[in-house]
């Protein structure tokens, strides 16, 4: 009987979304958009259970998703606006990924003098892995009109504005430092009020291939001051300029900023002996 | 007083050896020794083939970033370049029995004849043993070991990560040069890079 449920429910899931692991669509803020003013839309991808897709820093296999914009012309496009991913290890190879669904925001600018209506064009490209993995790829299309006033999409217009609130951002509440001896990063967290200070479960994602995902970080707060100690990964450059990524709560837990990440992006100084 | 030369030379010598980190080995240091068995039966040692370059690539067939190279006949072509050179290119599957991308011996003598691969030989790499010798984290990745058997370069096969074949034609190919340079003598540039591809399934 439960297999049988279970197949059934995979059967819906199969008529919703075919055979793919995976599908992307674009999605809009607004159906009607006014000539230069800025708004959002996504890239959306839906998965399958067990399936996912990567951040801009795929971790330690995996690809990040591209879009490559056709678009009218004086229209510009932001570069993808990446959401908090999870932390994926699976047999001790860490990913840092989304599952389920992903919305991928990026900000679209028509230029003053536009009219419509226009079908905006775009060439999505993304891996999707459970165990194995398979690439995957579409031409989206998102029609819009033009008029004096915007009309908000109700379907995708509360959606993009949270997942936009919920984006990682730096914070004034915290200032950072990051130190390297030899193989090992040191990043000093001082918030700027005691009450700000961070649980030992707060964890770091490195936004590129500097820091080793896999190894573990040690967390010591000593009073507010919380320090992480962050191994360089052995294919990172021999020069590192700067400390880029994500302090991140654990999963379902938010920072005391009342955010589940912020963004760091700092200088790496040499410690003073 | 009477120690210092000979302990002098003995930190020479280590030096010249380079450094082994228990075992494991990272870009600079010398390979630690294995044995394994490849797919026609035959056992494989690094320590055969000092005095040559070796290449291990690592691959997992089922792997789009595996197919990527070798249904575009790139993965080949890099393997016959090698041995053209002179090094010994040994591909190896650390696919755990039951994973993706494990096959029994038969399978790969198959496969290696219906994809034309072009590597010395196919290391059945079960346990995953070599594979945590050099931290193999993807499909494809490639190890470059030099005569004397420091790695000299660990990670990508190349510099697009991609699954695209089109990316291939305009794509650095990090083993050939690793292995130019250190044939002429010459430091490896790009001496480690991000492995792009799919995970090892161990």
């Amino acid at each position: 009987m439960k297999v049988l449920v279970t197949f059934t429910a995979l059967l819906a899931l199969a008529a919703a979304m075919g055979d793919e692991p995976s599908q992307a669509s674009l999605v809009s803020s607004y159906r009607t958009i006014r000539p230069g003013q800025a708004f959002d839309v996504a890239l959306r991808v839906q998965m399958k259970p067990g399936w996912h897709i990567y951040w801009k820093n795929p971790g330690e296999s995996g690809l990040s998703p591209t879009i490559a914009w056709n678009l009218p012309k004086g229209w510009t496009a932001s570069p993808i606006q990446w959401p908090t991913p999870e932390r994926l290890d699976v047999a001790t190879v860490v990913t840092y990924s989304y599952e389920k669904e992903a919305l991928l925001l990026m900000r679209l600018t028509p230029p003053k003098g536009t009219t419509g209506p226009v079908m905006l064009r775009a060439k999505a490209k993304w891996l999707v892995c459970r165990e194995g993995c398979l690439p995957a790829e579409a031409s989206l299309a998102l029609p819009l009109k033009i008029a004096a006033s915007a009309v908000p999409d109700p379907t995708w217009n509360s959606a993009l504005r949270v997942a936009q609130a919920k984006l990682p951002k730096p914070s004034a509440d915290y200032t950072f430092r990051a130190w390297r001896s030899d193989k090992v990063i040191d990043l000093e967290i001082q918030p700027r009020r005691p009450e700000l200070g961070l649980a030992q479960t707060v964890a770091f994602f490195p936004a590129d291939e500097i820091i080793e995902p896999s190894a573990k970080q040690s967390v010591n707060t000593t009073g507010a001051k919380t320090d992480l100690k962050l191994q360089l990964s052995q294919y990172a450059p021999t020069s590192v300029g700067r400390l880029r990524g994500l302090l991140v709560a654990p999963k379902g837990a938010t920072l005391p900023t009342g955010t589940d990440a912020i963004t760091i992006d700092i200088p790496i100084e040499t410690r003073k002996l | 007083m009477k120690t210092l030369p000979f302990l002098f030379i003995g930190l020479t010598a280590l030096a010249a050896a380079g450094i082994r980190s228990g075992d494991k080995a990272n870009v600079g240091e010398v390979t630690p020794n294995w044995t394994a068995a490849d797919s026609v039966g035959k056992t494989r040692s690094v320590e055969d083939y000092r005095g040559k370059f070796v290449v291990l690539e690592w691959t997992n067939k089922d792997c789009p970033f595996v197919k990527k190279h070798y249904g575009s006949g790139n993965m080949q072509a890099t393997q016959e370049k090698a041995k053209e050179m002179g090094a010994v290119w040994l591909t190896v599957i650390s696919s755990a029995p039951g994973n993706q991308g494990y096959m029994a011996p038969d399978q790969i003598n198959a496969y290696r004849k219906s994809m034309k691969v072009n590597s010395a030989a196919t290391l059945l790499d079960s346990d995953g043993k070599i594979g945590h010798i050099y931290e193999a984290k993807t499909t494809p990745q490639i190890v470059v070991i030099n005569p004397k058997g420091v790695v000299v370069y660990n990670g990508a096969i190349d510099n697009k990560p991609s699954t695209d074949v089109a990316d291939i034609p305009t794509s650095t190919n990090y083993a050939l040069a690793a292995l130019k340079e250190g044939m002429a003598g010459k430091a490896v540039t790009v001496a480690t890079s991000r492995p792009y591809g799919c995970s090892v399934k161990y």
